[in-house]
Parts: structure tokens; sequence; C-alpha cells
């Protein structure tokens, strides 16, 4: 998916967060936003994911206008175009991973389950022995996997990443990010992630930062 | 919707002291409504039976007047399960003002004849009615109706008289009065009460040629069916608490068309009863919507606090691509489950209850008890619990899903 932001603005009180950002990703790159902490980064990212809307400018998704105006559009677009994988997890602490992963399906109140993907995230993300366990006892590693499961089951076409490395040990993060790298090429996905790391820029295809444009 | 259902009871995993509290409420309720409501069935129902044998010869006399004499009635009442409750077949009790002459074999003359007393509606509770037990013989049946002979069953005490140390079972007993069959045949023996004992003695007194202010009386026993139209050949039937002089001034006064205010027909007991047990149902349902409003109050009051907790799994629907439609459904969904659940084990105890004091209960067992456990009185509740849930949940719900979905999650 290509996701075109242009002159997008946002303001939280007095403070203005955006001002006039312009991006352009391409579709099946994986695409890094940096900055440091406060700088707007998970705003910008709130933004394109549709989970927040800003104050001016303008969202395109291959080229077609997001109305932020539309809850039933966006959440049509969170549901079927958009998959998150965030910080801190946000899974469903009793329910089992299983649950967890399928939730999405539950969310869409409609069934697209596809059960050779479901197979092939559970294999990819090493989590087939955790299936049936209750996700509050896992391990963040372990939680970042299945929320990236999540993610992903449902096949969108962005993926979008708030600092799934920030609550993970080296060896975890490096892995996860190998597996976002590898997902983009093979599965042709489009993944924007927000770090405030420079230790990940080699995986990026190319990223925005805060104050500077590579 | 099973997905929905399924994921609704993992939820209740998490809010465990909610939903513990709301299913409590409902059960209370739901267990409340249906004994009651089968009980009221079951009386009015039983009351029903009762009068349905009833035709417009019988009456029912209740003199409350006399202090004593109501205790005695309750204690007799309690004490013995009262016979005009059973259907099946009466017995008519015969009164004569004249001289009767019992022709028995040997054409022995027998005393005047001028007794009263209370019926005893069902041959096969004369142990229960009279405290007295059929010694030998046997009751009436179908074909003692049919038959052109007619049969009797008496006491033992007048047997004896009659018929001496013979056997009295197949004997006859004929009278001169318009009783409607003038011989009859003794099928069974009763063993002797009081008063049969007191007419004994009354009996040989005037034998002896002693005078006695009492006359002596004999009950008579002679089969008739319930519901048959067949009183036009028998006399009327009284049914009555106590066998006194009221009964006969009863009778005779509302024969010559007074009123007496202690003898009820049988509507208009049958509705008096019946009304007082549907206003005491109704009390009582007044209580269960109470009950259960105060309950779907509370899950209110539970879910909008729940709700503050629940902002975050909102949040994470909403990201998931769930619309505000697709939310609120799954918690209504939820509240209806939950409210089922509270149902379903409520009406559960209920049936339980029932079952276990059905045997306690006046006239009611357990098998008679379930025929009023009927289809509306299950699902009543049912539909109530569910209506009342999702009805109270639907306000909290409606407040979550309208919160912003970066503020909600955010919430900690």
């Amino acid at each position: 998916m290509n996701v075109k932001v242009e002159n997008i603005c946002k303001s939280f009180k007095d403070k203005k967060v955006l001002n006039n950002i312009n991006l352009q990703i391409c579709n099946a790159s994986f695409f890094g936003i940096k900055g440091n902490s406060g700088c707007g980064k998970s705003t910008l990212l709130n933004i394109i994911g549709l989970l927040d809307k800003p104050d001016f400018g303008n969202l395109y998704f291959d080229d077609i206008s997001i109305n932020f105006k539309k809850q039933s559009k966006l959440a049509f677009y969170r549901g079927n175009k958009i998959g998150f994988i965030f910080q801190s997890y946000n899974l469903m602490p009793k329910l089992s991973v299983h649950e967890n992963i399928m939730l999405p399906f539950l969310c869409l109140n409609k069934d697209r389950f596809d059960s050779s993907l479901f197979d092939k995230l559970i294999e990819t993300f090493k989590i087939k022995e955790l299936l049936y366990k209750q996700s509050d006892v896992l391990s963040g590693g372990e939680k970042q996997r299945v929320a990236a499961a999540r993610a992903l089951v449902t096949s969108p076409d962005l993926i979008i990443c708030d600092e799934p490395t920030g609550n993970l040990d080296s060896n975890n993060a490096r892995y996860m990010m190998e597996l976002l790298r590898d997902i983009c090429i093979s599965e042709k996905k489009t993944i924007i992630m927000v770090t405030h790391s420079n230790e990940y820029d080699s995986f990026f295809d190319n990223f925005y930062s805060f104050g500077e444009t590579i | 919707m099973l997905n929905i259902m399924r994921n609704s009871i993992s939820i209740f995993k998490t809010h465990k002291v909610r939903t513990f509290l709301t299913i409590v409420g409902i059960i209370i309720a739901t267990t409340v409504y249906l004994v009651v409501n089968v009980y009221a069935d079951a009386l009015i129902s039983t009351l029903s039976d009762i009068y349905e044998g009833f035709d417009s010869h019988t009456i029912l006399i209740r003199d409350y007047l006399d202090k004593n004499a109501l205790k005695e009635i309750k204690a007799r009442y309690e004490k013995e399960n009262y016979s005009c409750f059973n259907k099946g077949y009466t017995v008519n009790i015969h009164i004569a003002d004249d001289n009767v002459n019992f022709d028995v074999e040997a054409e022995l003359t027998f005393v005047k004849l001028d007794f009263h007393n209370y019926s005893l509606p069902s041959i096969d509770r004369y142990d229960g009615t009279e405290r007295t037990k059929i010694l030998y013989g046997r009751a009436f049946n179908q074909d003692d109706l049919k038959d052109e002979i007619g049969v009797t069953i008496i006491h033992s005490g007048f047997a004896k008289l009659l018929f001496g140390d013979n056997n009295p079972l197949g004997q006859y007993i004929k009278t001169d009065t318009s009783l409607p069959v003038k011989r009859y045949m003794v099928v069974g023996i009763l063993s002797d009460t009081p008063d049969v004992l007191r007419t004994i003695d009354t009996y040989n007194k005037w034998q002896a040629g002693l005078k006695d202010e009492k006359t002596p009386f004999v009950p008579l026993y002679t089969p008739v069916e319930y519901g048959e139209n067949k009183w036009e050949s028998a006399d009327d039937t009284i049914i009555t608490f106590r066998d006194s002089d009221n009964v006969l001034g009863a009778w005779y006064n509302i024969r010559r068309g007074m009123k007496w205010e202690n003898a009820y027909t049988r509507e208009s007991v049958f509705n008096e009863i019946s009304e007082s047990t549907k206003e005491f149902a109704e009390i009582v349902n007044l209580i269960v919507l109470v009950i259960m409003l105060t309950t779907g109050l509370s899950l209110s009051i539970i879910l909008i606090f729940s709700f503050k907790e629940r902002l975050p799994e909102i949040g994470i629907k909403k990201a998931l691509g769930a619309n505000d439609g697709v939310i609120l459904f799954q918690f209504f969904i939820e509240n209806i489950v939950m409210g089922l659940l509270g149902a379903l084990c409520g009406l559960a105890v209920g049936l339980f209850v029932l079952i276990t004091t059905a045997p306690f209960a006046l006239q009611t067992t357990v098998v008679t008890m379930f025929r009023h456990i009927t289809w509306d009185r299950l699902l009543v509740p049912i539909l109530m619990s569910a209506s009342v849930t999702s009805a109270f949940g639907f306000i909290p719900s409606l407040w979550g899903v309208k919160q912003n979905i970066m503020s909600v999650l955010r919430y900690e």
C-alpha cells in the first residue's frame, strides 16, 4: 500500500506537535519514523494508523484520500487494511494467545479467517506452544510476537509498529526486526515503524527523522 | 455469534465480582418468581379441581364465629388431609325428619333416623376424613352407580346393632323413606367414631325405655359420583368443616331461599380464594420486579465502573477495526448471556425449591406441582432477565464506546 502524508498538522492545546509533515511511503517498503521522545513521531503514526485525526492536512492510501469524519470507513481501514503492533502489546490479559490472535475477526464480526495464514504465523513467530496460555503469563518477547501475529492475521496491506522493540531485550528486539523485515520482503507489506533508536537503521528502506530526512 | 458468546464468557473471568453480583440478583428474582407463581397456580388449580366436582346443590359452610369450633377445624384440617379436596366418589347423607324403619332380614325395626353429619366426599379417603378406616369390605366403585340395587357402607357399631355377630357384608338394609334406592347392600364396614358410639348408647337407652334428650342418628353412606348430574336422585350434599346444627340450619335456610352469611356457594368460595391467591401472586411479582430493577440499576452502576477498567479493551477493539456498533453488540450479547445464565441458574434453584417443598405443601405433590411449571412460567423470567441486563447495560456500553480511541488506549 502506498501511503502519502500531505501537510499534516496536529496540536495538543497550545503545543504544535506536527507542523506540515509531508511523506511519501512506497508499497512494500519498511519505513522508519525516528525522533526523540515527545517529538510527535507516535502522533504521526497514530494519524497514519487512523487512530487519531489531524487538525489539517491529508492522508492518502493508494492515492485515495482518507476522510477522517467517516468513522465507519476509518474502522473498515483499521480492520481490513491496517495491522497494529503496539509498544505495550495491547493484548487482552485474560484471554488466551489463540483468542488474542483471533480478536480481529471478532471485532470485524465476520469470518474471513485463513487457517493456512494462521498456521504460518504461529510457525513464523514461534508461538505454537503458547497458543492456549493466558497472555498475561507470557514474557515481553512472547507478548510482542503474539501482538505481531495478531496484527498480521487479517493479512493487512499496511503494518503500523509503534516502538515494537521498546520493551524487548536486544536479542528479542533484533529477532523482531528481522521478522518484520522478512515479512515486508516476502509478503510485500508496507511497514511503518516508530523508533527512537538508531540501532535498526539498517533494516529500513527509508525513514523520516524529526528534524532531518534521509 | 458463537465466537462473540464464547468471548463474552471469557470476559466474565476478568470481571468476576460484577458477574457474580448481577447473576445472584437475577437468581433471587427468578427463583422467587417461579416458586411463588407455580404455587399460586397449583393452589388455584387445586381449588378448581375441588369445585369442578360440585354442582349447584353443594354449599360450603364456614362458620368461624365459634372460636373453639375454629380451633377444632384447624386442628382437624392440619391433621387430616381434608378429603373434600379429592375428586372421586362422594357420599350422600340422607336427612329425614320422619321415622325411618330399617328392614334388615328379620325385619328389625330401627329407631327414628334424624341425623346430620358432614359428608365424606371421597370414599377413598374415609380414614382421612372421619378418622375412621374401612375395617373390612370395600370402598365404592363405578359399578355401584350402575347397579339397580344400591350399596352402602356403615359403621361397625351400627352393623352390630343390625346384624349382631353375623357378617354384615352382603346383608341388605331397607328403608321406608323417599331415599333414591330403598334397598342397600352392605359392602364395607367403617370403624366407629365417637358419634356412632354415642348413637349406640342412645339407642340402647331407647330400647331399654329410658328417655334421652338426643335422638339417635346413624349415617348411611351411599355413593354418588361428582359431576354426573345424579344429584336429582340424591339429597342435597353439604360440604362443611364442622358437624353441628349450623350445617342443618344453613341447609334449611338456603333451601328456603334465605341468606346465610356463613354459607358459600362453589363460585363464591372459589372466586374469593383465587382472587386472594392472585393478589398475593401480584404482590410477590411486584417484589420480583423491584428485585429485578434493583439488580438492573446495580448492574448499571457496576458497569459504569467496570467500563472504566474496560476502556483499554474498547481501545484495542477499535484499533483492530471494530466500529461502535460491533462493540455495542458484543456488550449487548455479553449482558444477555449474563442475564440468561442468571435466569437458568435461578430456574434451577427454583425447581429445586419446588421439588423439595412440594411434598410438604398443602394438597401438592411433586407430580402435581410439575403440572404447573408451564413454558410461560419458564420463559417469562428468562426474557425478563435478559431484558433487564441488556437494557441496564446499554447506557454504560454506549458511554464506553463513545470514548476517544486514543484516550481509551492510553487509559491506565
